[in-house]
């Protein structure tokens, strides 16, 4: 930019900032009565600008909300997306949460003496389920490969 | 009311950091000259970006103000007022904007100079003419400038103080420079704004 031209714009932008400044020091009557002056109606100003300001914190919680559950999304997909080794059949599968359950009695009071379920109700995605959530918890990594039972 | 420049702390202790409904609460709790301060504040510190501001309005820098304290960027103490504290964010958000253009324009012409073979340094940029503001802008800024001037006429601190800060001068340099005091000053912008508004739009 040429320097003329820069310095009639910057000299533009100090003037304004320095109205800016001088409206944080004036009386809460000079400003009501530059608002009138200048045809608004402070009434209604006031309420458009306490709307808009309420309407901000309002658009940040939904922002934050909308955030959190897309991250709950995304651990949610990332665990059931996560390769575990799991053994391909129903009843094997079935075996290996008996296992866990046989070696760590806490996880089946947690998983079911908690949820007033019994191990004979749960259906293959239920088992299915669980040894995902154990396997997240790296539990499965405890017992060794899937495959061999802790043997 | 008055308040301090920069009284608005960027960082406080957490457990003394605003909540949402806190916020809301303080918003309710606004007088209306408080909220027409605000409005009148933001629309005046956008326009003191000019070009810089990259077409945000009043209500953008309102929000940000509002954004930014709730998600933790410029906590409110709480020991500070809330509308205080708004002003003081307001004011650091828009000089951040106005940096953040400083700074880019800075690395981008920083990083078109180069050397000719005879070792000078050459700015491509310089050789252009600028595409905004344009010609046309700068006679009307000029023309306003000097419309001020006229209507300040006989009022001589006032022309003074107008050409502090077109100057870029700062309140407390003008004040020095014209042995006024704060108060002096501060009654003199505001009079300069009074006249020069019809002007300035």
């Amino acid at each position: 930019m040429e320097p003329e031209r820069q310095n009639l714009e910057k000299e533009l932008c100090a003037l304004w900032d320095a109205f800016a400044e001088s409206i944080v020091e004036s009386s809460d009557e000079e400003v009501l009565a530059e608002a009138r002056e200048e045809g608004e109606d402070p009434h209604e100003t006031a309420q458009r600008v306490r709307s808009a300001l309420r309407d901000s914190v309002k658009s940040f919680q939904k922002r934050r909300l909308y955030e959190a559950e897309q991250e709950y999304q995304r651990r949610i997909t990332e665990i059931y997306e996560r390769q575990h080794r799991l053994p391909a059949a129903p009843e094997q599968r079935r075996e290996l949460l008996s296992l866990v359950f046989s070696r760590i009695p806490a996880m089946q009071a947690a998983l079911l003496t908690a949820q007033h379920r019994e191990f004979s109700s749960l259906t293959d995605e239920d088992i299915e389920s669980y040894l995902k959530q154990l396997g997240e918890l790296g539990v499965l990594d405890q017992l060794g490969e899937p495959g061999d039972k802790g043997q | 009311m008055v308040m301090k420049k920069n009284a608005s702390p960027r960082r406080v202790t957490e457990e003394k950091a605003a909540s949402a409904e806190e916020v809301r609460a303080a918003i309710d709790g606004l007088s209306e000259a408080q909220l027409i301060r605000f409005r009148r504040y933001a629309d005046r510190k956008i326009k003191g970006l000019g070009r810089r501001g990259l077409g945000r309005d009043h209500m953008d820098l309102l929000q940000e103000a509002i954004t930014s304290t709730l998600a933790g960027d410029r906590h409110w103490n709480k020991t500070v007022d809330f509308s205080q504290h708004l002003l003081g964010a307001m004011r650091s958000i828009a000089s951040n904007w106005a940096k953040k253009v400083d700074l880019a324009e800075a690395r981008l012409e920083s990083e078109l100079i180069y050397q000719n073979g005879e070792g000078e340094e050459v700015n491509p940029l310089a050789s252009v003419p600028a595409l905004n503001p344009s010609p046309e802008r700068q006679a009307s800024v000029k023309q306003q400038f000097e419309e001020i001037q006229k209507l300040l006429a006989g009022d001589q601190v006032a022309l003074d103080v107008f050409g502090g800060l077109r100057a870029e001068m700062t309140g407390a340099d003008i004040q020095g420079a014209l042995g006024i005091s704060k108060t002096e000053y501060e009654t003199t912008v505001k009079r300069i704004y009074r006249r020069a508004r019809v002007i300035l739009g």
